[in-house]
């Protein structure tokens, strides 16, 4: 049981994560899967909103059906304009997801992408601007799970 | 496959979805300048085309206690990839776990997500999949940061 989260409010909010109903009313749909009344539902979905328990609700999409490549990209960013550096990174709306880590490689960001000369062309500007020599590029070959329930499983 | 520019607008529209709306999907309807009806009829067929895989609630993790996140890279051969893979899917720690290609100064192919709340949590996971991997050849590169997250953004 995840804690200090009771375990309605667990059951709502693992019902929001695995399947949000595409329906005009979802949450009276979410309601009859738990057997509990949508004004219910409907309170307990604002409480975790105020208290930004819930980021956001999207799609997750099959990248390949939209013919897209991910990459895993490592630099070593140096201490000098770092915070450029990061800006400018975080710009990218093809970027989504990037981390501060604990190794000498210390940016770690995902990359989405149509052609590899797109992809180049960044890295390439990266290092030219911030005069970085070293990148790994780690692209995708296959992806072997993708579940994110730890959340509510423990 | 090639989206048209509405089913571009929606993919990249969830944004103005109304989560504290008893309708939240009308909020987003009236942006895109389309019917709600309409709206809920394209979502379910991006669905059904298998280009949206599920709608989903993005959870902040923090706020269950998950504050202790690793990257762990490990080598791992090919030829043991599919036993692999069948034993880390009833591994709730491990939420993320893709092949990568490696490069001469990364060798490291197989990269896994793990969250825990301690730090000794942390440890005994990656524990146990050096186990369950019998290697001890890993690379564990800690989360330090969030530096960015955000929703998926189709430029077409």
């Amino acid at each position: 049981m995840a804690k200090g989260i009771e375990k309605k409010d667990l059951e709502i909010l693992k019902s929001l994560h695995n399947d949000f109903p595409v329906l005009e009313r979802p949450y009276k749909e979410i309601g009859e899967r738990l057997n509990i009344p949508e004004r219910y539902v409907f309170k307990r979905v604002k409480t975790f909103k105020r208290k930004n328990l819930i980021r956001g609700i999207g799609p997750n999409l099959n990248l390949e059906r939209l013919c897209l490549k991910t990459t895993l990209i490592a630099l070593k960013a140096p201490k000098k304009k770092f915070k450029e550096l990061i800006k400018f990174i975080n710009s990218y709306r093809s970027i989504t997801h990037n981390y501060l880590r604990d190794n000498e490689f210390n940016i770690w960001f995902t990359l989405s992408y149509k052609e590899r000369k797109e992809k180049n062309a960044l890295l390439n500007k990266i290092k030219k601007i911030f005069n970085i020599q070293e990148i790994l590029d780690l692209e995708t070959i296959d992806r072997i799970k993708l579940k994110t329930n730890f959340f509510y499983e423990t | 496959m090639k989206l048209n520019k509405l089913e571009k607008n929606i993919i990249n529209g969830f944004s103005s979805l109304k989560i504290d709306s008893i309708t939240p999907f009308k909020a987003m309807s009236e942006d895109l300048n389309i019917e709600q009806d309409e709206l809920i009829e394209k979502i379910q067929k991006l669905k059904k085309m298998g280009i949206i895989k599920k709608i989903s609630a993005r959870i902040d993790y923090s706020k269950f206690g998950y504050s202790k996140n690793s990257l762990v890279a490990w080598d791992i051969k090919s030829s043991k990839v599919k036993k692999i893979a069948r034993q880390i899917d009833r591994l709730s720690f491990v939420s993320h776990a893709y092949i990568r290609k490696t490069t001469p100064d990364f060798r490291y192919n197989f990269f896994t997500m793990i969250h825990a709340r301690s730090k000794a949590d942390l440890f005994d996971n990656i524990n146990d999949l050096a186990r369950l991997f019998c290697t001890t050849d890993f690379k564990q590169l800690d989360t330090l940061k969030e530096l960015k997250k955000s929703a998926f953004f189709y430029n077409g």
